[in-house]
């Protein structure tokens, strides 16, 4: 018989949604249909769930509805059974095709939720041009792909512009038949018109870090002091002089001084000076909610008002000890949220305005092949991040790990074996999301909340992601079927 | 989308494709070029398809 674990069931405001894990169909499900799911869902006989569904509804609706069931089932959309994708075997070539270049741990801002180690923090050690190139001629000599991708990540990357740009020249010229796509992830704070140009000229993809509305974006995102006093960098350019007192105390704050300053004005006018500048190149404005604004519609609705259109939101990666860390009670929160969040972007959209938010940005009928639903992230061995003294990593979350570390580009990879559980970690190694109705739209989660926070618990690793990080991805993902469901006009 | 009488078919979904063994390499592989934190692949696009 039909197996209940195949299709979830959400309930989202007023509406009843049945998604069906194994084709990616979604359907609405009016209060027949609905009632006649559920007592399946309870029962798991489907017979007695139409009989016992007459006495509530009538007869000729309860079969009527369950004729529609069965069709749907028939045509492939609903319980469809498994599609025998467990037989999945990664593969063993040469596949590492995209680098993290931590090009600069050192930055002018002191973030109070930086999941960055302290011990890193504090080196801000600047990744030279000499390891710059060689972590470039060690991907172009570790791959065969003919698309490769570079995320210039920090600290703050900007304050090694110098760096930056003579390692897109370089990689330009060493591969010039390699696709080439470079990704800058900036604070904005030294994001000038001289930069946006330098990205624009080379089809960068942006990550613009901006939290929403002024005071949740100065509680944690503040210049320190080298983001006031950029002129002792010199790598770095003067910033603007309008850094504002935050409004929430420093002393409150991990990381911060009395000395910080909130930075909310300057990226405001940074994002819009952006946005008038290069309409239509990729990027987000990426943001983290935490504990303290659990309400982030209205911060989605801030980035909006500055003109904003594509943006992603996520959440605080923290210390579950930390004040503003997310918690499991905070879950039924978030996922209405997640579900005004929809309702938000529907209502911008009839009114003109669309507004791309990341995650619920689903390609259900498309979207990516089995092989990628099934590995999910490629940290590890797809993808490295390099650290300023050209060590290895699985990602740049694991950096400041060193029980992670991987190798170096003066030794490649020393450790194989842990490159190969990176690899090995796809979803059906994963007990948790064997039965898990996201498993195909999530891909198995992140390794470094696995492996971070799941080694603080029982069964931890790479073998089992992080129960909180999985609920917050199922919130998310209830809310992009919603937001799905509510493009499609109801029906009299 | 399709509604027949108690049930509105608003996507219909065709994940049933085959395995493709190896990877072509062409999409995103983390999520280093939106997030930085959370990735899912739902949301990400085919790099092949969209060409």
């Amino acid at each position: 018989m039909w197996n209940f674990q195949e299709v979830k069931l959400i309930q989202a405001e007023d509406r009843c949604l049945a998604f069906d894990v194994n084709s990616g169909s979604l359907h609405e499900l009016d209060a027949v249909a609905q009632g006649l799911l559920r007592l399946f869902q309870d029962s798991g006989d489907w017979r007695q769930s139409i009989q016992e569904a007459a006495q509530l509804y009538g007869q000729e609706k309860a079969s009527a509805a369950a004729a529609e069931v069965e069709a749907l089932h028939e045509a492939g959309h609903l319980f469809t059974p498994d599609p025998g994708w467990e037989r999945y075997a990664p593969g063993t070539g040469p596949d590492l095709k995209a680098l993290c270049l931590n090009v600069s741990h050192d930055c002018n801002m002191s973030c109070g939720y930086c999941f960055v180690p302290g011990q890193v923090r504090t080196g801000r050690e600047i990744m030279p041009g000499m390891v710059i190139r060689a972590a470039l001629d060690f991907l172009l000599k570790s791959s065969s792909h003919r698309h490769l991708a570079v995320d210039f990540f920090g600290g703050e990357p900007l304050l090694n512009q110098a760096g930056i740009r003579d390692g897109v020249a370089y990689a330009l010229d060493r591969g010039p038949e390699r696709n080439w796509k470079f990704t800058l992830t900036t604070n904005t704070l030294l994001f000038d018109e001289d930069v946006c140009s330098f990205t624009l000229d080379h089809n960068f993809g942006l990550v613009l870090s901006c939290d929403g509305r002024p005071d949740v974006h100065d509680t944690f995102r503040r210049a320190n002091r080298a983001g006031l006093n950029p002129a002792a960098y010199e790598s770095g350019r003067p910033a603007p002089g309008f850094l504002q007192p935050a409004s929430v105390p420093a002393s409150d704050i991990r990381h911060q001084t009395s000395e910080s300053r909130g930075t909310a004005a300057v990226v405001a006018r940074r994002l819009q000076d952006y946005f008038q500048r290069a309409a239509g190149q990729e990027h987000y404005v990426r943001g983290t909610y935490t504990r303290r604004n659990l309400d982030f519609t209205e911060d989605v609705r801030y980035l909006a008002g500055l003109g904003a259109r594509s943006i992603s939101l996520e959440p605080v990666v923290a210390d579950p000890e930390q004040p503003f860390a997310l918690h499991e009670e905070d879950i039924p929160r978030i996922r209405e949220e997640y579900f005004r969040l929809a309702r938000f972007l529907r209502d911008q959209e009839q009114a003109g305005c669309r507004i791309s938010f990341y995650h619920f940005q689903l390609d259900l009928p498309g979207g990516p092949c089995a092989a990628q639903r099934l590995t999910g992230c490629g940290a590890g061995y797809q993808y490295l991040a390099v650290t300023p003294d050209g060590s290895l990593y699985p990602c740049h979350q694991f950096v400041g790990h060193p029980e992670y570390c991987l190798g170096d580009l003066d030794r490649g990879i020393t450790r194989p074996d842990l490159r190969e559980q990176f690899r090995q970690a796809h979803v059906f190694a994963k007990p948790a999301c064997r039965s898990c109705w996201a498993r195909f739209l999530c891909g198995g989660g992140c390794h470094a909340q696995a492996a971070l926070a799941g080694d603080a618990l029982p069964g931890g690793g790479l073998g089992r992601p992080y129960s909180l990080a999985c609920k917050l991805v199922q919130a998310r993902l209830e809310g992009a079927l919603y937001y799905l469901a509510l493009g499609e006009p109801r029906q009299p | 989308m399709k509604k027949t009488g108690h049930i509105r078919t608003i996507v219909a979904g065709s994940l049933r494709k085959p395995l493709l063994t190896p990877e072509c390499g062409a999409c995103q592989t983390s999520c280093q070029s939106a997030c930085k934190t959370s990735c899912t692949v739902g949301n990400q696009t085919c790099g092949i398809s969209k060409k």
